[in-house]
């Protein structure tokens, strides 16, 4: 297989959660990462630790995914600061989980701007340089919930059934520069709580014996996703092997929406 | 179809009863047809033109609010309220395409196509459908398109709208379902038109459109507009948070 080595990456909010475990995993790989974030210094820093402490190296990118044009700039920075770009993470979402009805309409446009709006930036940012070497990868972290209703945040679902289309429209567009333009749709993962800093790499423990069998009743594989299982799989759609994946989504979920 | 269209339009009459319908987008050929098709089955018609007033047929109440804002619908609801009572039958007809690539695509354009196709939704189903559960009864149908699921090559902005529109309908029937509020999404598709309407360089489904449909033909605004009329007879109360492709089997066609 081709390395990843040398390549480089933005990851978008990549200072917390699932980013951070991408940005990791990128970086155990040799690629170089532009560790986006919109105000988390801390756990941007400690994402920026964890890449050089696994050999690579990385850069910190401060942007509001939602304003297109700090998101177009930040992508030539980071080619200027390493001299390409082969590989960028959509993730950075907003998710403020109120019901269907008292739904406040600042909050609506809110996660429409950030996860909906803010994808198609990035997509467009990347695009314009991956164009130019006619290769490049974009992977989209959507939900399963852009497929299943979720229950308790209407709009965060409306904005990741929005992401299907984005992604399907974008891969039959890019696909002739030699561009692929992929989907993961995670399910549950276990980051920490919201904002965390760290990087968590365990599944929340059990208390009782018996509550393994409850656990299983959500998670067929008796626990949740971690940030490193998400990390995986964008490593894998980001290799040169993966060239004919394009417009496909992967749902990461343990097989829990199968239940 | 003739046959089963006129079955549909009975059931519809004896059930309508003088229920208010409001037709979000009075001013597209699916909310005229869904305006005459619900007139002629008994409803009190309300028929919202979102770019301006238009004259509202006879026995119709016409109003003209821009529904992708919070306040706007509450103010649409009051109208509607005072005149007719609540309404009990939402029809989302808004479906204007841009023509608009992924590498092209403005911050204006995608809040424009945002705004009209999606935000329109929401905020009337926040509006008229959380009245609807307060009185335990309603209907909700979002006529929308097959590019919630297919790409159509050359309007990602009205994709995208609709993709996430998807998901409305899925959330506000789990919702809104156990206040008695019945909630469903029409995937229309192959209608004539749609050949100029997605016209793309990169996609060739609709080159020969006629011939790559199924059925021999395009479907039309009345057709769509019967469907949902036979679906909102209470016999169908059992088909909720359902999306029905109506698109004469174009989907399958490649």
């Amino acid at each position: 297989m081709e390395s990843l080595q040398g390549s480089v990456a933005l990851v978008s909010g990549a200072a917390t959660g699932i980013g951070k475990g991408i940005a990791v995993a990128l970086a155990q790989c040799g690629v170089r990462v532009g560790i986006n974030h919109p105000h988390q210094e801390e756990g941007a820093r400690d994402t920026l630790t964890r890449v050089r402490a696994a050999g690579s190296d990385g850069m910190l990118l401060p942007a509001d995914m939602r304003m297109r044009d700090d998101v177009l700039a930040m992508g030539e920075k980071l080619r200027g600061h390493f001299g390409s770009l082969e590989i960028w993470v959509n993730n950075a979402a907003y998710q403020p989980n109120h019901r269907l009805l008292e739904y406040p309409e600042e909050d609506f446009t809110r996660v429409l701007d950030t996860n909906l709006k803010g994808y198609l930036w990035g997509i467009q940012a990347a695009a314009r340089i991956m164009q130019e070497r006619g290769y490049g990868r974009i992977i989209n972290i959507s939900s399963v919930h852009g497929k299943r209703p979720s229950g308790f945040d209407p709009v965060y679902a409306m904005s990741k059934g929005g992401i299907k289309m984005l992604v399907r429209e974008a891969a039959i567009e890019l696909g002739s520069y030699g561009i692929t333009v992929n989907t993961i749709e995670p399910g549950a993962v276990h980051v920490g709580g919201k904002g965390n800093p760290r990087l968590v790499e365990t599944p929340p423990p059990l208390s009782q014996p018996e509550d393994l069998a409850r656990r299983r009743l959500t998670f067929p594989l008796g626990r949740p996703g971690l940030p490193a299982d998400i990390g995986y799989l964008v490593v894998m759609l980001a290799r040169p092997e993966s060239a004919f994946v394009n417009g496909a989504a992967i749902r990461a979920d343990g097989g829990s929406m199968l239940l | 179809m003739g046959q089963r269209s006129a079955v549909e339009l009975r059931v519809g009459g004896e059930e309508a009863g003088g229920r208010v319908a409001l037709i979000t987008d009075a001013g597209n050929a699916w909310g005229q047809a869904m305006a005459d098709v619900l007139a002629a089955a008994g409803y009190h018609l309300v028929v919202n033109s979102p770019h301006g007033a238009a004259e509202a047929a006879a026995g119709r109440l016409g109003i003209a609010y821009r529904l992708d804002r919070r306040a706007e619908a509450e103010a649409a609801r009051h109208q509607i309220a005072t005149k007719l009572g609540e309404v009990e039958v939402l029809i989302h007809t808004d479906n204007w395409v841009e023509p608009v690539s992924v590498t092209g695509c403005d911050e204006a354009t995608i809040d424009r196509q945002l705004a009209a196709n999606l935000s329109t939704a929401f905020f009337a189903t926040q509006v008229f459908g959380g009245a609807m559960a307060l009185k335990g009864r309603g209907r909700i149908f979002y006529v929308s398109s097959i590019h919630d699921e297919k790409p159509t090559g050359s309007a990602v902005a009205y994709a995208m709208a609709k993709g996430a529109l998807k998901m409305l309908s899925r959330e506000a029937a789990l919702a809104l379902g156990p206040s008695g509020v019945r909630v469903n999404l029409i995937e229309m598709g192959a209608m004539a038109g749609d050949d100029e309407r997605f016209k793309s360089s990169l996609s060739a489904m609709y080159r020969d459109l006629v011939a790559r449909v199924p059925v021999g033909a395009v479907g039309r605004p009345e057709e769509v507009a019967r469907v949902i009329l036979g679906l909102l007879s209470s016999q169908a109360k059992f088909v909720h948070g359902a999306e029905i492709r109506l698109d004469g089997g174009f989907l399958f066609h490649y």
